[in-house]
């Protein structure tokens, strides 16, 4: 996407906090202008310090980060014109909101009346202007929030960096901020660099996603590539859910590979740096399952025995044990009516090719 | 009707028990409030009536009190009053009352002690003209000087000990005047107490913030490090460390000796018995209060605001002068009143180190009540101590307020 004409580059960077460990490990990322990027991992996975290193509160011990063509490395935090709005909002309680908000614009010596209009607009802009003479303390959690909003946009910040912000908000108002975080990206045509460990959060947020683990990026890609098409075991466990069963690789044709679970053969695509005869495991997302299928081009086909069904409103899930071989998750859409099968009964479980993906295991540990 | 019934009696069965737990909490807090009651207050309430109580005369001398009020303070007072004088001076020698008498008309006007005892060793039993009795006695009865002393001492309760606090007295015409220059030292005295109190005020906001500041930001085991370095003074004898100072401090002591062998002085500095004594060690004793003080605030402060201000373009002094300075003054207020109000009671640590031109208030206080005897004249400065400090803790409350006093 960004790769002809990158705004932000890491590349090869590093970082580590006692010298012998890396946080983070070799790092290459592009983003493009107008594009809204989000790190998503587990706590520990480098994300943040990814972040910080590009907002210039970390810096790297190797490697080069750039904006805009600029080497950022060397350059303190104010000087990089870098919005950020952090997870605890960091409205400086002693301002007010109008205050708050005219910060940025007044250590850059804009004018009063200039500075009035453009805080006026900026609180406009995330529909609070009638907060203006009210201290932080007095606002709600999701007021705060689009204050700080406000006050890492209204000096017109070349890139913005959210870390977590709506970590601290209930379920409700973060989907609310969600799509009025999207609508201030499109609108405003934002360069977003957005840290979260949600990923529902990233995936209907992004225009790439980059997943990080033990100090990489495993994957980075739009949130649909990410989902159907993992790249690693990792991702497709960590990216929704993912039926992860054990096995060896028996065959390998093209694009295609096999490998043996508990005596039955199952077909899908083939990941990386596969070898017939090494352990792999599967990657199946628990809705493309189906329960005793109906001949055709369901290939694969494995039996077990019907452990637990939970009722989910929308749909059913159906655990299942396979024949010695841990747990299966089915998600069976609410729309059929014909009875599932009671626990204890013996099923077939079956799925196409084309749904699955034969994946190299994730280093041990 | 038993609806409101019921609500009624659950009301009331709540007011009575808020009443039963209010009672118990105030029966574990008796002891307390009665010690303190006995050993703290009653003393306080005490030694502050003795600035204004005055009933050496009336007690010694009933019938004089009682008529030497009618003489207007011009010339000489008229024959009665010199008769009730005479007349009540026996009786106060025999009840032992003319020694405390004595003393206390001694502070109006040196000497009175000796005039009174001698007037009292020669009075005759009976004379026809007192005056001139009294006369023959001692030529002061002659004059008016003697008997106005009588006359302001027949006062009860008097203003003279407020007044002589404040460097003031009631001259002879019967205004408030100055008292004489050599006698005026405590105008002089509270207001150098107060300079000593806000230069140390000063010295331990300069030395403490830094040091708050590391506690509050360095990593955990370097702040506790730390913290114990500031802590373990906070905990040593007052006494302990003021002899410390006393001896580092001394011309041949160990930080003049290390000043000469560095060669970067000659001669000894002059560090102790005098004003330069009194600040390094007032304070070093005061510096805690200060540090913990703004400690306390400053450990609430999230490292994000600086982060946040940096990172909208604010230049790290700015970013600490307009986002972190600020958030810190309440406990650079409560700092800044602790140390204030500790430093304007202080008195061995200026009692020991400090020259002659460095008595803070309470030194005089103490010379009063214990060497004087003037427990009136100590009563009067106390009650103007008491005083002052409630004045700062107003402006104190209403520029910062009182709950925001806090350690850790």
């Amino acid at each position: 996407m960004g790769q002809e004409n990158p705004f932000v580059t890491f590349s090869r960077v590093g970082k580590s906090y006692d010298g012998r460990q890396n946080v983070v490990q070799n790092l290459d990322l592009d983003i493009a202008r107008g594009e809204f990027v989000s790190l998503l991992g587990p706590s520990g996975s480098g994300k943040t310090t990814t972040l910080m290193m590009l907002a210039g509160f970390e810096t790297p011990t190797e490697g080069e980060i750039s904006l805009d063509g600029k080497r950022l490395n060397d350059l303190p935090p104010h000087k990089r014109n870098i919005g950020m709005v952090f997870q605890n909002y960091a409205l400086f309680p002693h301002l007010t909101i109008a205050e708050n908000v005219a910060f940025p614009l007044s250590v850059r010596g804009v004018s009063r009346a200039e500075q009035k209009t453009r805080v006026a607009r900026a609180l406009e802009m995330v529909e609070l202007p009638q907060v203006a003479g009210r201290r932080p303390g007095q606002l709600s959690g999701g007021q705060q929030q689009r204050v700080a909003l406000a006050r890492a946009l209204v000096f017109e910040p070349a890139l913005v960096l959210m870390d977590e912000p709506l970590g601290a908000l209930d379920k409700r108002l973060r989907e609310t901020m969600q799509y009025e975080i999207k609508r201030l990206h499109r609108d405003l045509g934002l360069t977003v660099v957005y840290v979260t460990h949600d990923q529902g959060e990233a995936l209907t947020m992004s225009d790439r996603v980059a997943v990080f683990f033990d100090g990489r990026i495993q994957q980075i890609a739009a949130p649909d590539v990410l989902y159907e098409d993992p790249q690693n075991a990792f991702v497709a466990n960590f990216i929704g859910e993912n039926n992860g069963i054990a096995g060896r690789v028996t065959d390998l044709d093209g694009g295609m590979a096999s490998m043996e679970v508990g005596g039955a053969r199952i077909t899908g695509k083939a990941g990386r740096d596969l070898a017939v005869g090494a352990p792999a495991v599967l990657a199946l997302r628990p809705e493309r399952a189906l329960l005793a299928p109906m001949a055709g081009d369901i290939l694969n086909r494995v039996t077990g025995t019907v452990e637990d069904i939970t009722y989910c409103g929308d749909h059913h899930r159906v655990a299942v044990t396979l024949a010695g071989d841990g747990d299966f998750i089915l998600k069976i859409p609410n729309t059929t009516h014909h009875a599932l099968p009671p626990p204890g009964s013996r099923v077939e479980v079956g799925w196409r090719p084309a749904d699955c993906k034969i994946l190299t295991p994730p280093p041990a540990g | 009707m038993t609806v409101t019934t019921d609500r009624d009696d659950r009301a009331g069965a709540f007011r009575r028990a808020r009443r039963r737990d209010a009672r118990r909490a105030f029966a574990l807090a008796v002891p307390l409030l009665a010690f303190l009651l006995i050993t703290f207050i009653a003393p306080i309430v005490m030694l502050l009536m003795r600035g204004v109580q005055n009933p050496e005369l009336s007690r010694a001398m009933p019938v004089l009190s009682a008529s030497i009020g009618a003489w207007d303070g011009t010339g000489l007072p008229d024959e009665t009053i010199a008769a009730a004088f005479a007349a009540d001076l026996p009786g106060a020698q025999e009840s032992g009352s003319l020694g405390p008498l004595a003393r206390r008309l001694n502070f109006y006007l040196p000497e009175f002690r000796s005039l009174l005892m001698k007037t009292a060793r020669r009075l005759p039993p009976a004379a026809d003209d007192w005056r001139a009795a009294l006369a023959a006695i001692d030529e002061r009865w002659a004059t008016p000087e003697p008997w106005r002393v009588l006359q302001r001492a027949a006062i009860n309760p008097t203003p003279d000990y407020l007044l002589a606090a404040m460097d003031a007295k009631v001259g002879p015409e019967g205004g408030v005047t100055a008292a004489p220059a050599d006698e005026s030292v405590y105008v002089d005295a509270f207001g150098r107490t107060f300079w000593i109190s806000a230069v140390v005020t000063f010295l331990c906001l300069v030395f403490g913030y830094p040091v708050a500041w590391l506690l509050a930001n360095l990593p955990p085991k370097q702040a506790d490090r730390l913290m114990i370095l500031v802590i373990v003074p906070f905990w040593t004898s007052l006494l302990v460390r003021t002899t410390a100072w006393y001896v580092l401090l001394q011309p041949g002591g160990v930080i003049n000796s290390l000043l000469i062998w560095t060669g970067l002085t000659t001669e000894p500095l002059p560090l102790v018995f005098n004003r330069t004594g009194v600040l390094i060690g007032m304070t070093h004793i005061l510096l805690p209060f200060m540090i913990l003080a703004i400690y306390s605030v400053m450990k609430g402060i999230s490292p994000t605001y600086m982060r946040a201000a940096l990172s909208l373009g604010a230049h790290p002094v700015v970013a600490f002068l307009r986002i972190y300075l600020p958030q810190t003054l309440p406990g650079v207020g409560a700092g800044c009143f602790l140390v204030f109000v500790l430093a304007l009671g202080y008195y061995i640590t200026p009692a020991l180190l400090g020259g002659a031109g460095d008595e803070m208030i309470s030194q005089l206080i103490a010379i009063q009540t214990n060497q004087q005897l003037n427990w009136g004249l100590a009563g009067a400065l106390s009650a103007y101590l008491v005083l002052f400090t409630l004045v700062f803790y107003f402006i104190f409350n209403k520029l910062v307020g009182v709950d925001r006093l806090r350690f850790g």
